[in-house]
């Protein structure tokens, strides 16, 4: 169960693996993986593409990569890759980023540093995914990731909000 | 035929809403009267959904249009004023972050 102050500690792969499986026809709603263009390159990985909506209509396509090392007692580990490499270089691929603002509950960081990662990484700011408690980010008691409630629509729901009107912006300038 | 049964109760006045819980995308699908508020509908949501209304949760449309201004608005004023004509609702949970 996450906690605060508590360093992530990864899950059995197996255990990982069976939590994924049981949730993943409740996220997924009825449609199928290739329906909805998810790939599944190992047990623990998807690759997910999502659409952010800019204010004159037209989309700009990302790819979020979600890793299930530590679930289901911590959130997936969210990151959004280049969809060509499958990968997120810093400075390189900063474009591959969606830029939002104005929701108090998630944020965008191409480089986050702290204490506890001085090189920096990317970070969804969000209290449903993985890097924000990997980091120590201060969080209200209530947001907590809470395994037996929550699963994984959880973090790709709040990343979906803000690739939404009036959030989204565009892309992450490089 | 489920179709036929659908207009019957809408007839009768129960119409059918969904609502999808987004911390883990179950859903809940009820039949509820046209009189009752939006406020109503949110909260039985949760009983049927089996979860717990937090501080900070929200209750919109399935395309993300917030209804907590319209709480007190029944399903048919929610149709009326085409704030929502389909009865299909989510229930957002607050995040924290940045």
């Amino acid at each position: 169960m996450a906690e605060i102050g508590k360093d992530p500690v990864p899950n059995t792969p197996a255990d990982a693996v069976v939590a994924l499986d049981s949730h993943l026809p409740i996220v997924l709603r009825g449609k199928t993986m290739s329906e909805v263009g998810w790939e599944r390159p190992d047990l623990l990985t998807l690759y997910i593409p999502l659409s952010g909506q800019r204010a004159d209509g037209k989309e700009d396509e990302y790819m979020l990569r979600l890793n299930f090392g530590y679930y289901p007692e911590w959130p997936p580990s969210a990151q959004f890759v280049n969809p060509q490499t499958k990968q997120y270089l810093y400075p390189d691929d900063v474009s591959w980023l969606p830029h939002f603002e104005g929701n108090s509950g998630i944020a965008m960081h191409t480089a986050y540093k702290n204490e506890s990662c001085p090189q920096g990484r990317q970070l969804i700011c969000c209290s449903m995914t993985l890097e924000f408690y990997l980091v120590r980010h201060g969080v209200d008691p209530r947001h907590l990731w809470n395994s037996k409630r929550d699963n994984f629509a959880a973090t790709l729901n709040a990343i979906r909000g803000v690739l939404q009107q009036p959030y989204y912006k565009g892309r992450q300038a490089r | 035929m489920n179709d036929q049964k659908e207009t019957k109760h809408e007839q009768d006045g129960e119409p059918m809403v969904e609502v999808i819980y987004l911390n883990t995308n179950e859903d809940a699908k009820f039949h509820t009267p046209w009189s009752h508020t939006a406020q109503q509908t949110w909260d039985t949501a949760y009983a049927k959904l089996g979860e717990q209304k937090k501080t900070g949760d929200q209750f919109e449309t399935q395309d993300g249009k917030s209804l907590m201004p319209y709480l007190a608005l029944t399903l048919s004023q929610l149709r009326d004023q085409h704030i929502s004509a389909n009865r299909k609702f989510q229930i957002k949970c607050e995040t924290g972050g940045a």
